[in-house]
């Protein structure tokens, strides 16, 4: 291993232990205020909602993106919630593992505080659920209507407003 | 950190509120609502209970809004960003609405958009809570009268302002465009009714003019388009380049001003692209993908009785398709 670059572990649900560079580290908001501490010390970090696969993902993604300029942090900016931008290797990358490697990524970019992945991720996931008919989305991700009849209603009365 | 045993497995259901809301902050409100509000109770009650989802209200299509249906309507009117129910109808008692409007819209204080256009409120009082207002329509709006829109001169971040003439005095236009530093555009429709102008159109004024004399000022200075107040017809007819009818009766009106091209307006050539169903940009900035026959969509599995996909060739389908779109 290279050893000029300096490098945190982490270890996984599988208990396979990862070694990141402080680079790629950094893009994890959770860990940015223990790195220093996690430079020093020899043992892993154990984060256990996270296995293997994801983790791999998350590396691959952010030393892809790791040149990516911050984005803004601009209030108005996110008002302007836009579908389109996700690019196309991003989009390749995230849903050639399937939905349930996708929500694991999602799951995870939310414990470890990656906005960017997390954003294009949750990007990809509304892109799945725009145009579709409420019983096609929960087909597409496997939901139960859990609704009863009387509630059905309730909810249609609710939104009759915005009804063609 | 709890251990998962399923940890390989996670359908949507399992992510925490905070990324499904983040899923969802990338759909549209008119999706939300009449989409995928009905999939699950946990969908329901996290969009329910989410103001900011809610920051964006705004629909394709003008709805009928019904006196029953206003506390939903408002339910997270504090975290407005936009409110744009112009061209609504309304079909309950106007005191409900007024009251609503003035209860409701007074406390979303971070509205910055605003489209009321012929919509029937007849009261603005609640703009004088909402500070930081940068877009207001209230054109058409028939119920209102000067006091209503002098009000309008409270907000002071307005950058465009769209009102219709008929009901505005002049010097309601004056205090406006003075107390409104950041004003570029005010647009306001000539209606039938106007008598004591011959025209007016357009205001488009630099934020760095501020204070009384305003209007005034921008004609020495810039190279702008301003405010036409032509009381005084005889010196403006020099002038001259682009005469125009407002209307039919024959009633001649002369202006400096530029026409208006309502054909050339970014909003119409939207409109004309939507409606035949090519590719465009909408308000979000999102761009709608043009209309194509969709293969393999509807294949009346479900049980239809109508039998569609049956009944109607694949050849057909295009022509129908071809004949709506063009």
């Amino acid at each position: 291993m290279n050893k000029i670059v300096p490098q945190i572990k982490l270890e996984t649900y599988e208990k396979e232990v990862f070694e990141i560079d402080l680079d790629i580290a950094k893009k994890f908001g959770k860990l940015v205020p223990v790195l220093q501490e996690l430079l020093n010390d020899d043992k892993p970090l154990t984060i256990k909602t996270i296995n293997s696969g994801t983790l791999k993902k998350i590396i691959t993604w952010c030393t892809y993106h790791k040149d990516d300029p911050l984005p803004p942090e601009d209030d108005d900016n996110k008002m302007k919630h836009s579908t389109e931008e996700v690019s196309s290797w991003d989009d390749k990358f995230l849903q050639e593992d399937g939905q349930a490697a996708l929500f694991d990524l999602i799951s995870a970019a939310h414990t470890l505080d990656i906005d960017g992945l997390l954003d294009v991720a949750c990007k990809v996931v509304a892109t799945m659920i725009k145009g579709k008919a409420p019983e096609e989305i929960r087909k597409v991700f496997n939901i139960k209507n859990d609704f009863t009849q009387q509630e059905e209603d309730q909810v249609r009365k609710e939104n009759d407003w915005c009804e063609d | 950190m709890t251990e998962k045993d399923n940890c390989h497995l996670l359908p949507i259901l399992d992510l925490p509120d905070v990324p499904l809301i983040r899923i969802f902050f990338f759909l549209d409100l008119e999706d939300l609502v009449l989409v995928v509000n009905r999939v699950c109770q946990r969908f329901y009650h996290l969009i329910k209970s989410t103001p900011v989802l809610w920051r964006v209200f705004e629909f394709y299509w003008p709805q009928i809004i019904k006196e029953e249906d206003l506390p939903y309507i408002f339910r997270h009117s504090k975290s407005f960003r936009v409110f744009n129910i112009g061209y609504c109808t309304y079909t309950g008692r106007l005191s409900v609405l007024d009251y609503s409007f003035i209860s409701n819209l007074s406390c979303a204080r971070k509205l910055t958009w605003l489209n009321l256009t012929r919509t029937s409120i007849s009261s603005t009082c609640f703009l004088q809570y909402l500070p930081n207002l940068e877009i207001l329509d209230l054109s058409d709006c028939h119920n209102l009268n000067d006091c209503d829109f002098h009000v309008v001169s409270q907000c002071h971040k307005l950058q465009n302002l769209y009102l219709s003439f008929d009901k505005v005095n002049p010097k309601t236009i004056k205090d406006i465009v003075s107390c409104t530093p950041q004003l570029e555009t005010l647009d306001i429709c000539v209606s039938r009714n106007a008598k004591d102008f011959d025209t007016i159109e357009q205001i488009d004024e630099v934020s760095s003019h501020q204070g009384e004399g305003n209007v005034n000022n921008i004609t020495g200075e810039q190279n702008l388009e301003k405010i036409e107040e032509q009381n005084e017809e005889t010196t403006e007819e020099q002038n001259d380049e682009t005469s125009f009818d407002t209307n039919a009766n024959d009633e001649k009106m002369r202006s400096r001003k530029r026409k208006k091209q309502s054909e050339l307006w970014k909003q119409n050539l939207r409109k004309k692209r939507r409606q035949s169903g090519m590719e465009y940009i909408n308000t979000r900035g999102n761009t709608q993908r043009k209309r194509e026959v969709k293969i393999g969509t509807k294949d009346c599995n479900g049980g239809c009785r109508f039998k569609c996909s049956k009944n109607i060739s694949e050849t057909e389908r295009k022509a129908i398709f071809k004949t709506f779109w063009s």
